[in-house]
């Protein structure tokens, strides 16, 4: 059964459009592709789109901004479930993640995004860098990844948001992994986790940095 | 456990031990999955899910930790929810 819409949806639909248009006249984006194929690829292709997390901004400012298919953005239960924000969350494509419990419902959820020809943004490092480095990822999205066989496709974005200047926003090649590779996920997917953190950070201009192992890591995803 | 739980516990150990390159030996069914020994974590417990799925249709989607405690909460589950 077709999952009912809570009120206002429309509304807050149409107010979000314009809010993006006007994101666009205040942080006009400069994107550029690695590989112009990627172009093709956002706009026709169920993507699972990875990105660097510098400011709470780029959560609504990449799916406005990005030409892509319908975009899901994950965000986290510590902001989803905030009052006033879960009331628009809820109208808008956000799917919420636990990352402090064992949840696998975004799982599911992600999964029925992308079986419905649309594409799911994520952050993998899980938080905001408040440093500018980038932090360690939690291997989440290869699972889903592995269950669904959707391109990765990562993004950096560069500098900070400041008005009426451009944007800069670096669309890379899909990440070629093989995910389906025999062994414990746990395993496998933390390893191809470190290989995505590689490739971000040199699309940051970042040197490689010693990353937190995953077992070091206490979140779970 | 019941012959039928037993039944699907040993299916479960076999799933367990190919997906996630669990050795066969070590694997009993009160042994804890998420503990020392076997150490499995939540990327795991995804592919543990998937496995349940596919293997008997039975969805184990937000149900908590406890079923995963070991083979024999996992298969007691499935018993009591499949269809």
């Amino acid at each position: 059964m077709k999952e009912k819409k809570p009120p206002f949806t429309f509304a807050v639909k149409f107010v979000y459009m314009i809010w993006g248009l006007a994101m666009r006249v205040i942080y006009p984006p400069k994107i550029e592709y690695r590989d112009e194929s990627t172009k093709r690829l956002l706009k026709e292709e169920k993507c699972i789109i990875i990105a660097n997390h510098t400011e709470h901004t780029d959560g609504y400012y990449i799916p406005q901004v990005l030409p892509s298919k319908k975009m899901y953005t994950y965000v986290t239960r510590k902001w989803y479930d905030k009052k006033k924000l879960n009331w628009l969350f809820r109208r808008l494509r956000y799917i919420p993640i636990n990352l402090a419990e064992m949840d696998t419902e975004w799982l599911d959820k992600g999964k029925k995004v992308l079986d419905g020809g649309n594409s799911v943004m994520i952050f993998p490092e899980g938080k905001l860098s408040k440093n500018g480095r980038l932090d360690a990822f939690h291997p989440g999205f290869l699972m889903l990844a592995r269950q669904t066989d959707v391109p990765i496709v990562p993004i950096v974005l560069l500098g900070k948001y400041k008005k009426f200047r451009r944007k800069r926003i670096i669309v890379g090649s899909p990440i070629e992994t093989d995910l389906h590779e025999k062994g414990r996920p746990s395993v496998i997917l933390r390893r191809q986790a470190d290989l995505c953190h590689g490739i971000m950070a040199e699309m940051l201009g970042m040197p490689e940095v010693e990353m937190n192992t995953a077992e070091d890591m206490s979140a779970v995803h | 456990m019941t012959e039928n739980e037993i039944k699907i516990a040993d299916r479960i150990k076999e799933l367990l031990s190919e997906s996630l390159g669990i050795d066969a030996d070590v694997l009993t069914y009160e042994i804890p999955l998420f503990g020392d020994e076997i150490g499995l974590d939540s990327i795991d417990s995804m592919e543990i899910i998937a496995c349940i799925d596919d293997e008997y249709g039975v969805s184990m989607n937000g149900v908590g930790k406890e079923p995963f405690y070991n083979v024999e909460s996992l298969a007691k589950y499935v018993a009591a929810n499949i269809g």
